[in-house]
């Protein structure tokens, strides 16, 4: 088995009578990026302050990198949360060093690769003006240079991506995968299914609290149990309306979509159009969106406050209600 | 020191010595500190010119008192004796006072200086130096009288009253000073002190205020632990305090220095010599002590009190009480410096809120026992344990909260399971 970066087994956590975490085991392998989804006020953000002993949970055990967090584990994570903020009147260079110093590196160490870093942001100019005169979104760029300024092997980001420009998430998503292919874990927090869907290797839904799924995407999507198959080809393909697992067919004249009925190989539908002596010009698997299957998991209602604001209490009622 | 609490530590003093607030308040300080002390004394004496004289009507029933009043009245005063039938009781010389242009009346009843009394009815308002001037020329014109009627018409009342300047020297193991200048340095103790708490303790709530108003507080307490970020505060803040105090010492001292200097030869025929003066290292350092020690205990303080706040509005209601102890103690003080020995001030120099700024005066002026100093720095250092304790404690539980300030219940609740 592999070892785990992120273990979370039974935690819970109330505030008041409000369940923020309930009974929630996740298991993050190291090397993965993984997506932690679900609406707002699903509990994603307890659960990572949690992980990062910021809160205690009432119940259940917390394992970063293989032991209890310490500040030997501190060390070797990095943390973007969701409320962002900086000291304000700090310079933006002093600043990066001395988180970076938090994080047991040596000051001079830090400093350079501050300057680095900043060279790279496009902000090197900025580089001793006082955090405050920076725009909201330089801030936030130096928030996220600040998490991985120590080359973390572990990487917390709640909603990395909120309130950037394209521009800047495609540099965020870049660096991501960079410190992925060295060898970090990251685990990312969002309400934009879309941004895990395209990132991720391994998500873990939330609503109201409980986990409603979690695994690799490939996998959620190949038990999502619907198969769709885009066809072209050249010559009659009346053939597929004899097949017996071919569930429905809209016909685009030269063009199909085909859905399989459940646990059909798509690979006997090319045998068969093979044998039915018709040319295929293209042939593609048409996997379900990560929204799809939510959409199918949690019932339409819940999954269209995926992304936006609003009827969550709904969501969770549905959420709860479905197996 | 571990490397986190250093690194807090240097970050609070380095972001603090940037600041314009630095330099304003190590300047300003002092001169705040030289008006307080001299100030009031200057504008007192400065003011007397400014009065305008007042006329008053002088009701003399003692007989011959009223002509010696004239002479022995320092200027702010013009007398102009009434008849002595004009009136003898209140009603009447408010009569006279309100019919006439004078702007006072004065009546010196039959048995004045033997159980009877002066009474002064006035229009105007009179300033603290006029009156002192009246109460003094009445004794002296009394004197006068009193005189002249045992047939001492020649003796001069001014020569008679005049005293000596009493020169007191206390003589101690640094050798001997003269006690004014112990009696200065003791004020200047306590007003350092005094101020340095307030602006001080202040400043401390909202170093703690500051994480959560910019929101660095969950990064900040995903790296480090409370009790790391809550000790570099107490450090960094309370070397801005030291760097500030020592600012002070060497440009007083250096200027003390190059104005002795220059006054060397002067003094030197006067039979004074500079090499005798000697800076009181041992008072100093012991000073020093208590100011570093009571900075700990009221930083913890200050500290617990900020911790459980969100936002700067609500800090003043809750550094307010810690303020009014700073100033009792400083009220304390005043009364130390009088009398140093008194009861109240051994009292004082136990009460681990006061002594800090109670025992550097006291030895300044006077001489403490070893005891009291075992005692009072033992239950110092005890107490500045135990506010810091509490302070961890709350700080720990109230570092990620927001909202509603907790009441003192909660607060217990906090220290308790923190």
């Amino acid at each position: 088995m592999t070892e785990m970066a992120i273990r979370l087994q039974g935690v819970s956590k109330s505030f008041g009578e409000q369940k923020a975490v309930d009974g929630l085991d996740l298991h993050v392998p190291r090397g993965s990026i993984y997506g932690l989804l679900g609406p707002n006020g699903a509990g994603k953000t307890t659960a990572i302050r949690i992980m990062l002993d910021i809160i205690g949970p009432d119940c259940g055990e917390v394992e970063l990198l293989g032991s209890p967090v310490d500040d030997a584990v501190r060390a070797r994570v990095g943390y973007l949360p969701e409320e962002r903020g900086l000291y304000q009147k700090m310079r933006v260079a002093d600043q990066l060093a001395f988180l970076g110093v938090l994080k047991g590196m040596r000051r001079d160490a830090a400093r350079r690769e501050a300057e680095r870093w900043l060279e790279r942001m496009e902000l090197i100019d900025r580089a001793d003006d006082a955090v405050e005169t920076l725009s909201k979104g330089m801030q936030q760029k130096v928030q996220f240079l600040s998490t991985v300024l120590h080359r973390p092997d572990l990487l917390i980001l709640d909603e990395p991506f909120s309130g950037l420009d394209p521009l800047n998430v495609d540099l965020l998503k870049e660096i991501i995968l960079e410190r992925s292919r060295e060898g970090a874990t990251v685990l990312f927090s969002t309400h934009l299914i879309e941004d895990a869907e395209r990132l991720c290797d391994r998500v873990c839904m939330i609503a109201g609290a409980r986990k409603v799924l979690d695994g690799r995407v490939v996998e959620i999507k190949a038990s999502a149990g619907r198969r769709e198959v885009a066809l072209g080809v050249d010559g009659d393909a009346n053939f597929l309306r004899e097949l017996p697992f071919v569930v429905r067919i809209s016909d685009h004249g030269n063009y199909f979509e085909v859905r399989l009925a459940d646990g059909a190989d798509p690979q006997e539908l090319l045998r068969a159009a093979v044998a039915a002596g018709v040319a295929v010009r293209h042939f593609a698997l048409v996997e379900p969106s990560l929204r799809e299957i939510f959409l199918d998991r949690a019932g339409r209602r819940s999954a269209d406050s995926i992304g936006r604001r609003g009827s969550e209490r709904a969501a969770h009622a549905r959420l709860k209600a479905s197996p | 020191m571990n490397a986190k609490v250093w690194a807090i530590t240097r970050r609070e003093y380095l972001e603090r010595v940037r600041t314009r607030w630095f330099l304003i308040s190590t300047f300003g300080l002092p001169l705040v500190l030289v008006a307080l002390m001299f100030l009031p004394n200057y504008l007192i004496s400065r003011g007397g010119s400014g009065d305008s004289s007042i006329r008053v009507g002088v009701v003399d029933l003692r007989r011959g008192l009223s002509e010696e009043l004239g002479r022995t009245l320092e200027e702010g005063w013009i007398v102009q004796p009434l008849e002595s039938s004009a009136g003898n009781t209140e009603g009447e010389l408010r009569e006279i006072l309100l019919r006439s242009d004078l702007d006072a009346v004065l009546l010196l009843s039959a048995d004045i200086g033997e159980g009877g009394e002066a009474r002064l009815l006035t229009r105007r308002a009179i300033s603290s130096r006029q009156e002192r001037a009246m109460r003094l020329g009445i004794r002296d014109a009394l004197v006068a009288v009193r005189l002249r009627e045992r047939g001492l018409e020649e003796v001069n009342t001014a020569w008679l009253l005049r005293s000596a300047d009493l020169q007191v020297t206390r003589i101690s193991a640094e050798g001997e000073q003269s006690r004014e200048i112990f009696q200065a340095l003791a004020m200047v103790f306590a007003l350092v002190t005094y101020m340095m708490f307030l602006v001080y303790g202040q400043l401390i709530v909202r170093a703690v205020l500051e994480e959560k108003t910019s929101y660095v507080v969950e990064v900040m307490v995903s790296s480090v632990r409370p009790w790391e970020m809550m000790l570099g505060k107490m450090f960094g803040v309370g070397a801005v305090g030291l760097t500030q105090i020592g600012i002070w010492v060497l440009v007083a001292g250096s200027l003390a220095t190059f104005g002795l200097a220059g006054a060397g030869a002067a003094l030197a025929e006067q039979g004074i010599d500079l090499s005798e003066l000697r800076f009181p290292v041992g008072l100093f350092a012991w000073a020093l002590t208590y100011f570093v020690l009571g900075y700990f205990l009221y930083a913890g303080l200050f500290l617990a009190a900020g911790a459980s706040l969100s936002n700067e509005q609500d800090a003043q209601q809750v550094v307010t009480p810690l303020v009014l102890v700073i100033v009792v103690g400083f009220v304390l003080v005043i009364s130390v410096i009088e009398t140093p020995d008194s009861p109240w001030a051994v009292v004082g120099s136990l009460i681990p809120l006061f002594s800090p700024m109670i025992v550097p005066a006291r030895l300044a002026i006077s001489h403490v026992p070893f005891w009291e100093l075992a005692v009072s720095l033992t239950l110092l250092v005890l107490s500045l344990l135990g506010a810091a304790w509490v302070a961890g404690r709350i700080y720990r539980v109230g570092v990620l909260m927001r909202g509603k300030r907790p009441n003192l219940t909660e607060l217990l609740r906090w220290a308790r399971h923190g």
